[in-house]
């Protein structure tokens, strides 16, 4: 047998796999975008990083019940928004403001596009700005590429709040975006614009 | 870049659509009306273009930042050692605990309900029970052994010994010493009173070494009450005293009588070392009683 044309993980249609290869399989690979996320969540790399522990833990003590063919990725990030939501009193930094949900545009007044100018650490902070249930959503579904209906189970939440959550976080995204570019005299006063 | 404002109700719904339309969640009718609308609308065009740029510009940004290369390497670390359990194992343990639940309330129930627990009216059937089978002044101190020993719940950390010599009072506390000058070191005081049990009082030091249970029972004496007008025959005569015995299931009894008291050794010891213990202790009681009652 040539060693070279190995592949691994081993077919598992041919191959039994233990739970360890199966997880190192299915679940391993998806640890930077849980390390991504959870950064954004979390807002802080130590805190983000002892979350990615805490989730893969959680994950591999139940992984007995994970359906094989299901979507792992989805699984996890699951279980990430469950320990977020266990952690968030004990020592979330911000005190995730709940704010309305309607999406309503009476007025079409469209702001600024983003420069370009930009760094991606304006737009970082721009993000990290906006409350926690929209961040979530705009995270999951623009930045994860995450179906509705796939959020909407991670997060354990209606699709239609999805939906709404989504348009009114990429529209306070925009916002912040705007002030940010405006406190770098990017923008110009006369050139702001806010949301209805 | 400029601010654009449009306020048609055709503008509206292709604001309103935009999001669906990015999530490619529009039905293909609305779509098809949004790219229509798109293609008439410059305004609504650019502002889809800038909503795409958005979120190019997001992801970019989000996956700018790496995970540590040791993040990997520590969560293996991490997960290292811990077990992850089958589903039938989970299943067995979901099984086990709905089992326990089920049998705890089921007890717990039961037990308000007085299934498990003895009633006076039944601990007294018990008392009556053990004694009609011992000679009738040693059911004297052997309803008070059970009934004060046995069924009573004692505190498992004893009070001082001050506070039992305060229960004992001025006339008995002297008892304490006597006794533990003659059980053995590994017993303590786990009980000392004076009561009251069926209309005759008693004094009462109950001792354990954990394992064995073992009082000293004084009872007032009633009406002439005697062991030899009861034609008892002594087990043993010792010191001038007449030590008297009788046994009952797992009770071991020896008693002796002062001129107002009798007095019992009650434990679960086997029989010699019941009778030893009280032949030991008797002459000291005795001269004890004897100054009590003079």
């Amino acid at each position: 047998m040539d060693l070279a044309f190995v592949s691994y993980p081993p077919d598992a249609g041919s191959v039994q796999l233990t739970a360890k290869e199966r997880f190192e399989a299915e679940a391993m690979p998806h640890l930077q975008d849980i390390f991504r996320t959870a950064t954004r969540v979390v807002g802080d790399r130590q805190r983000a990083e002892d979350m990615v522990q805490e989730v893969y833990l959680e994950a591999w003590k139940s992984f007995g019940r994970f359906q094989p063919g299901t979507n792992c990725r989805a699984w996890l990030y699951k279980i990430l928004f469950h320990c977020v939501s266990h952690h968030r009193r004990k020592w979330f930094r911000f005190g995730a403001p709940k704010e309305t949900e309607e999406l309503v545009e009476a007025n079409v007044v469209y702001t600024p596009a983003v420069p370009d100018r930009l760094t991606d650490e304006d737009i970082l902070a721009a993000l990290d700005g906006i409350p926690e249930d929209f961040r979530a959503v705009v995270l999951l579904v623009d930045v994860e590429e995450f179906s509705y209906s796939e959020a909407a189970g991670i997060l354990s939440i209606p699709s239609g709040t999805v939906m709404s959550r989504l348009s009114r976080g990429r529209k306070l995204l925009r916002e912040r975006l705007a002030d940010v570019a405006r406190s770098h005299g990017i923008l110009k006063a006369k050139q702001e614009g806010t949301g209805a | 870049m400029s601010q654009t404002s449009v306020n048609g109700p055709e503008c509206r719904q292709a604001v309103q659509d935009m999001d669906a339309y990015l999530g490619d969640s529009l039905t293909p009718d609305q779509t098809r009306q949004l790219s229509e609308h798109l293609g008439r609308c410059s305004a609504c065009s650019q502002e889809l273009e800038t909503r795409k740029g958005i979120r190019e510009r997001l992801q970019s940004a989000a996956h700018s930042i790496p995970a540590p290369p040791y993040l990997e390497a520590r969560v293996r670390k991490h997960i290292q050692g811990s077990h992850t359990p089958s589903p039938w194992v989970n299943r067995l343990i979901a099984v086990g605990v709905m089992a326990v639940l089920v049998i705890g309330i089921g007890v717990s129930l039961a037990y308000r309900s007085g299934y498990f627990r003895l009633t006076t009216a039944s601990k007294e059937s018990y008392i009556a029970f053990a004694s009609s089978r011992v000679p009738m002044l040693m059911r004297v101190g052997l309803g008070d052994h059970v009934h004060c020993a046995i069924f009573r719940k004692y505190p498992k950390n004893p009070p001082p010994v001050e506070e039992f010599a305060r229960l004992l009072g001025p006339d008995f506390r002297g008892l304490i010493p006597v006794v533990e000058q003659h059980v053995p070191s590994e017993y303590r005081l786990i009980l000392a009173h004076r009561c009251q049990y069926h209309n005759r009082r008693f004094v009462h030091l109950t001792m354990t070494n954990g394992s064995r249970l073992l009082s000293l029972v004084i009872a007032k004496k009633a009406g002439g009450e005697s062991f030899q007008a009861q034609d008892l025959l002594p087990a043993l005569s010792d010191s001038g005293l007449s030590i008297y015995r009788a046994g009952v299931q797992r009770f071991q009894m020896a008693a002796f009588e002062s001129r107002d008291h009798l007095v019992y050794v009650i434990s679960d010891l086997p029989q010699e070392k019941n009778t030893e213990l009280m032949r030991a202790m008797a002459p000291a009681l005795s001269s004890y009683l004897s100054e009590l009652e003079s």
